[in-house]
């Protein structure tokens, strides 16, 4: 009975989503979401205005720059529609408004690919949710209370009530632009209101659903807060770069890292000139609504499996856009960071000495620290990773990146992505004469692989 | 005839005026593709990016776009002369799923690189015109190579207008074969470019690699 019992487990263990992340297919968008996305590419602000509700002020300058904006975001590449991940969070906005027909095919969830923790609605429908936002989540009714406000923006046309304000500020004070004047502190007064008023009715809409509404303000906290309270992690960069090849000392890390400040908020202070209002005056004012519902929420009534899944790819989207907009310090730490819970990760092994060898190449010529850095975890290991890789030489970085990955071959279970990085590192520590023993031995275990034809081109 | 005399009139226009105040040109030293050898160039469509906070040149988005339009009328243009294939997966060509998970990812690294590009420093001493071998082994990440099949070719570039203290036409190429920028060069140009200089321009940077 308790052997069945073990196996029972390890069965579990081995298939449950958490343990099934150690490794990464990254998203993609499929024909489908590359039709859809065309179609934001293709749209004029005139067809934006036809649908608009009917308004005494001409809304085209509105919609003009909406387009605008959107095609940008589009055209950056970092928008994913069609894909696992932005139809789940797609699902869960599609529950929150199944009790307003009315709001079918009014709004459009998209994928923003970005660290940043942030969510935004465009007044055309358009709603989209960073990575870096659901990353930082832990449950699905967060989420959901999230959804509920960016919905609840759009249910009570914010986007446009914030354009006519404006509108009527400017005339009324005789501007061009309301920035810079008192107009502007009246503007960001309205804001805030709105704010307020989508807290209050993305609670109604997380409640109707069914969801734990409890969590609303615990979403704002896990979303304002540094990244320290979030998950505590200890880094020992030293054990995890030191092999039989490359030592490393501890005076190579950066002293000038200050202690880690557990909890700050980013969110708690002087909002007057703020479109949101402070953490504090968010947090009471949701806790009064909660205690005025009647309805007893549902603790966790959706399955939490799917959320740890769909946050894993999300954090694992977080390094590869770092990485991809040359952010490899980040990137690094990120990668550093998740394989502390996913030891076993290939992917993120292979995205580490990836890292490394792309600063070999990409050094910048002066040391320039992002003074914004907060001394969270982000902050502190960020700068002890600078310290560590700025010392090093551009040859010493390949060198590194090379026993990196070469110790992780070692240790891991080999796949196609980490047999092909250990050839293609090794070309640039090794040279080419070396490196053409590794691709031999790619291309014998994946002939028709993805890197099939790259590796053929080296052996030429 | 009515081609010839068009053909004829452009050309003219290339090269009768000399309007070129400063260009850097750099090479990879493996980069030496003999004359018709590049057969065909993937030209990502042409972006103008305003890099730089608070820039006076690019500040008003409606002359980004015109800048962006004449850029994209001079690459066809200069692709119908020097007859050979451009393909532009821009919008107003069919966009396909490898734009989104591929083709602006890859654009946004070929941008990357030019950040290391020194201009600032060289641009101090306008009216120079140099051709150097590139300091760094400018990479690019290895997944890029499935466009090679699909699109028929190993190089593609981007070109780009930005700004820094002054307007610049970069344009980069990239051998995605070796994953490696084979080619990049920096054009200072007007902050308000006519059609024709940017054609000559655009023309002459393709005369530039293929040569």
């Amino acid at each position: 009975m308790k052997k069945i019992l073990i196996l029972l487990l390890v069965i579990f263990c081995r298939y449950s989503p958490v343990m099934c992340q150690a490794n990464y297919e990254p998203l993609q968008v499929g024909s489908e979401g590359a039709a859809e996305l065309k179609k934001l590419l293709n749209r004029t602000p005139d067809e934006l205005v036809s649908k608009a509700a009917p308004s005494r002020l001409d809304l085209k300058p509105l919609y003009v720059a909406v387009n605008r904006e959107v095609k940008q975001i589009v055209m950056n590449g970092n928008v994913l529609y069609g894909d696992s991940l932005t139809n789940y969070v797609a699902s869960i906005a599609n529950r929150l408004t199944e009790s307003r027909p009315s709001m079918k095919g009014t709004y459009k969830i998209y994928i923003l690919k970005n660290t940043v923790v942030n969510a935004f609605t465009f007044p055309d429908g358009t709603i989209l949710i960073t990575t870096g936002l659901i990353s930082r989540l832990r449950t699905e009714s967060q989420l959901a209370f999230i959804l509920g406000h960016e919905l609840a923006h759009l249910i009570k046309k914010h986007g446009e009530q914030s354009f006519v304000k404006e509108y009527s500020l400017k005339k009324q004070f005789n501007l061009t632009s309301v920035s810079g004047s008192n107009a502007f502190n009246v503007l960001m007064h309205y804001s805030q209101e709105f704010e307020m008023e989508a807290d209050a009715m993305g609670i109604e809409l997380t409640s109707n659903a069914g969801y734990n509404y409890r969590e609303a303000s615990s979403a704002l906290i896990a979303t304002s807060f540094n990244d320290t309270l979030y998950d505590y992690v200890k880094l020992d960069f030293k054990k995890s770069f030191s092999s039989k090849d490359f030592n490393v000392d501890s005076s190579m890390m950066k002293k000038n890292a200050d202690n880690i400040s557990i909890g700050s908020s980013d969110q708690n202070g002087n909002d007057e000139n703020s479109t949101h209002p402070n953490l504090d005056k968010r947090t009471i004012a949701i806790n009064e609504i909660i205690e005025h519902l009647n309805s007893t929420p549902s603790i966790e009534k959706y399955d939490s499996s799917l959320f740890i899944s769909f946050r894993y790819k999300a954090r694992m989207e977080n390094i590869l856009v770092s990485f991809n907009s040359g952010n490899y310090v980040e990137s690094m730490y990120l990668c550093m960071r998740w394989l502390h819970f996913y030891p076993e990760n290939t992917w993120l092994q292979v995205m580490c000495a990836r890292n490394i060898l792309w600063l070999a190449n990409y050094r910048p010529k002066e040391e320039t620290e992002d003074k914004s850095r907060k001394n969270d975890n982000y902050g502190y290991y960020c700068r002890q990773l600078e310290g560590f890789l700025g010392k090093l030489s551009g040859s010493d970085l390949k060198k590194l990146s090379y026993s990196y990955i070469k110790s992780c071959a070692l240790t891991q279970k080999k796949n196609e992505e980490l047999t092909f990085y250990v050839a293609f590192v090794s070309d640039f520590y090794l040279g080419s004469g070396i490196s053409r023993i590794y691709f031999n031995e790619y291309l014998k275990q994946y002939p028709h692989g993805k890197y099939a034809g790259f590796a053929e081109n080296k052996l030429k | 005839m009515k081609k010839i005399f068009a053909f004829t009139l452009l050309c003219f226009a290339f090269y009768s005026c000399d309007l070129l105040q400063f260009e850097i040109v750099e090479k990879h030293e493996q980069f030496k593709p003999a004359k018709g050898e590049i057969k065909k160039i993937v030209v990502l469509s042409p972006d103008v990016y305003a890099m730089q906070e608070n820039n006076d040149a690019l500040k008003e988005n409606d002359q980004t776009d015109a800048c962006e339009k004449k850029l994209y009328k001079s690459f066809l243009r200069a692709g119908n002369i020097m007859n050979f294939n451009i393909a532009v997966p821009g919008i107003t060509d069919n966009i396909d799923p490898d734009y989104f998970n591929k083709i602006a990812r890859l654009k946004n690294e070929m941008v990357r690189t030019s950040n290391f590009f020194d201009i600032k420093r060289k641009s101090n001493g306008l009216n120079s015109e140099t051709v150097e071998p590139l300091s760094a082994n400018l990479i690019l990440s290895p997944d890029f190579n499935e466009l090679i099949q699909k699109y028929g070719t190993h190089y593609f570039c981007h070109t780009f207008i930005v700004e820094y203290n002054g307007l610049f036409m970069i344009t980069v190429l990239a051998d995605l074969s070796n994953c490696k920028i084979v080619y990049r060069e920096a054009k200072f140009i007007d902050i308000n470019p006519k059609q024709e200089n940017l054609d000559r321009l655009v023309f002459n940077t393709f005369q530039q690699i293929l040569k």
